[in-house]
């Protein structure tokens, strides 16, 4: 049987850190392993048992004398060891000055510091990659909520980031004059560091599940994250021994954020090849979770459809397609619309980048059970780079509540004014009325 | 962390610097304060271990041979001086404290 207890700040307090130990001897829980972030209890018969915490390096004399003199090594926690005996033994750091020296140099500054910057630096780079994609923008994906999340906490961090720094060089010279320390202090910020972190990673999973549906990169990040710490790690201990621990955790550190940086500009020159040219035929990013039934087959210009709808077309095809991500969907997205009317009996005449779509240029297609379903979609766009899109949440949708759609109405009202121009409006004669008259009355 | 030199010794690191007069291994070290002490200093092997690398890193201690794959340590002219400065601070409080109560 096996027990697991979260590490945390544990260590900044050695004494309260023991007694937890012996304590969890008391109920036959026996410290097994010291994890990065779990100490590992094996079940045994409760007895008492005494622990004791080094933060020596593994020196084959010292080791050697430990043992003779009675303490049995347990495991090792990047320089902080663990020990244990049946019969108390002497502490093993019993000069306290020392000890807190030692300590700090185990548990500040580098890791939280690090740590920090490195979740900043994603986040930043998330925001940035938010705003600067407009397909993926939070703002048009009614997520505002965690994006306003991801900014807060990335905000939040900035400041914890500089009161931590300056928390930290001020215990380290007053440890340096032999001052107490204020490891209350310390220990606060470093849980404030996790617990916002823990935020803004789980703001930017989030987001990835909210607005791109898709799982792999939930599990992809975290596992590449977790693949170059093993990586670094089992290469550091193999190859590069010499270095100080310290060096030792910036080198991981530099290794995590170049796997993150290499593989977030893998994802963003897909993207940008995307955003630049008119055919492509997939973008790792993300796939189109909605599969309409009748869309394998919808036309003969559809290739393919691989990537959030996006349509890889014959050139003489494209009806000016100047952004092709943006055109390709719309492109998509109409064609099955078009498709849809069809075959509802309607009468599908649209505009589209000021081409006429006739019943001729629709092609027919089988459609899902919903008959009669009123669908509509609207469009708006300027230069081709602002993309809004509105559509029933489902084909299958037989009424659209206009109340539900109210407040994207008010938003591509706002785009409007910023200069959109609606490019399409489809609907039954009164919806195209109700929407035009909303956009007419928000803009006058 | 860049590590400053010691700005004073604590008792734990007076006691090493002494034992080591002498050319000791590390439990011997142990042994030897613990004796001269009449068992009242204890020092923990971490914290002897954790110290004779930087005393040596620092100039206060030289390692002069190895016997059985242990190392010998004993103090330099540095070592000592600095233990004298120890001691010189010691006797000032000494005198402070004679002088304050008049005993």
């Amino acid at each position: 049987m096996k027990k697991y207890k979260r590490i945390g700040i544990r260590f900044l307090d050695e004494d309260a850190c023991i007694q937890m130990l012996e304590q969890m001897a008391r109920k036959g829980w026996f410290l097994n392993k010291a994890g990065d972030m779990f100490l590992v209890f094996r079940r045994d018969t409760p007895k008492q048992m005494h622990y004791y915490i080094d933060y020596n390096r593994n020196d084959p004399e010292y080791t050697q004398m430990l043992e003779d003199l009675g303490y049995r090594f347990i495991d090792a926690r990047r320089t902080v060891r663990f020990y244990c005996s049946e019969q108390q033994l002497p502490v093993l750091q019993s000069d306290p000055i020392l000890k807190r020296d030692l300590m700090l140099e185990e548990v500040f500054p580098e890791r939280d510091i690090w740590l920090s910057a490195l979740l900043l630096l994603l986040g930043a780079y998330q925001i940035r990659n938010m705003n600067e994609i407009s397909l993926f923008s939070l703002f048009y994906s009614g997520a505002e909520t965690l994006a306003g999340g991801i900014v807060l906490a990335a905000m939040f961090m900035v400041v914890l980031l500089i009161v931590q720094l300056i928390a930290v060089r001020k215990a380290v010279r007053k440890q340096a004059e032999g001052l107490p320390v204020r490891m209350k202090l310390l220990k606060g910020l470093s849980a404030l560091t996790e617990i916002s972190g823990m935020v803004l990673v789980s703001a930017i999973f989030a987001v990835y599940w909210y607005v791109y549906h898709h799982s792999l990169f939930l599990i992809l990040y975290p596992l590449l994250v977790l693949a170059s710490l093993w990586a670094g790690r089992t290469l550091l201990n193999r190859y590069i021994i010499p270095l100080s621990e310290q060096k030792k955790r910036l080198l991981r550190t530099f290794i995590v954020i170049a796997a993150v940086g290499i593989f977030r500009i893998i994802a963003d020159s897909r993207l940008n090849e995307l955003k630049n040219t008119g055919r492509r035929t997939s973008l790792p990013l993300y796939t189109d979770t909605e599969v309409y039934p009748w869309e394998e087959e919808v036309n003969p210009w559809l290739e393919r459809i691989d990537v959030y709808g996006s349509v890889t077309v014959p050139e003489e095809m494209v009806l000016e397609c100047r952004s092709g991500t943006i055109s390709d969907i719309v492109f998509s997205r109409l064609i099955r619309y078009g498709a849809y009317l069809k075959q509802t009996g309607s009468t599908p005449s649209f505009t589209m980048y000021g081409r006429t779509m006739t019943p001729d240029t629709v092609p027919e297609r089988e459609l899902p059970s919903a008959e009669n379903a009123q669908a509509m979609f609207v469009h708006t766009a300027s230069k081709d780079t602002d993309i809004y899109t509105l559509e029933p949440a489902s084909f299958k949708d037989n009424v659209i509540s206009f109340e539900s759609q109210e407040k994207q109405y008010r938003r591509s009202a706002a785009l409007m004014r910023r200069g959109s121009r609606i490019i399409m409006v489809l609907g039954t004669p009164a919806q195209i009325a109700e929407i035009l008259s909303f956009h007419l009355q928000s803009l006058t | 962390m860049a590590r400053k030199e010691f700005a004073t010794l604590t008792p734990q690191m007076f006691y090493i610097l002494l034992a080591l007069y002498e050319p000791r291994h590390g439990y011997d070290v142990m042994q030897a304060v613990h004796e001269m002490t009449d068992g009242e200093v204890q020092i923990g092997a971490g914290t002897l271990y954790a110290l004779l690398p930087r005393f040596l890193e620092d100039g206060y201690i030289a390692l002069v041979g190895e016997t059985d794959r242990k190392k010998i340590y004993q103090i330099t002219p540095y070592g000592r001086e600095k233990l004298a400065e120890e001691r010189r601070r010691m006797e000032k409080m000494l005198e402070h404290s004679r002088k304050a109560t008049g005993r």
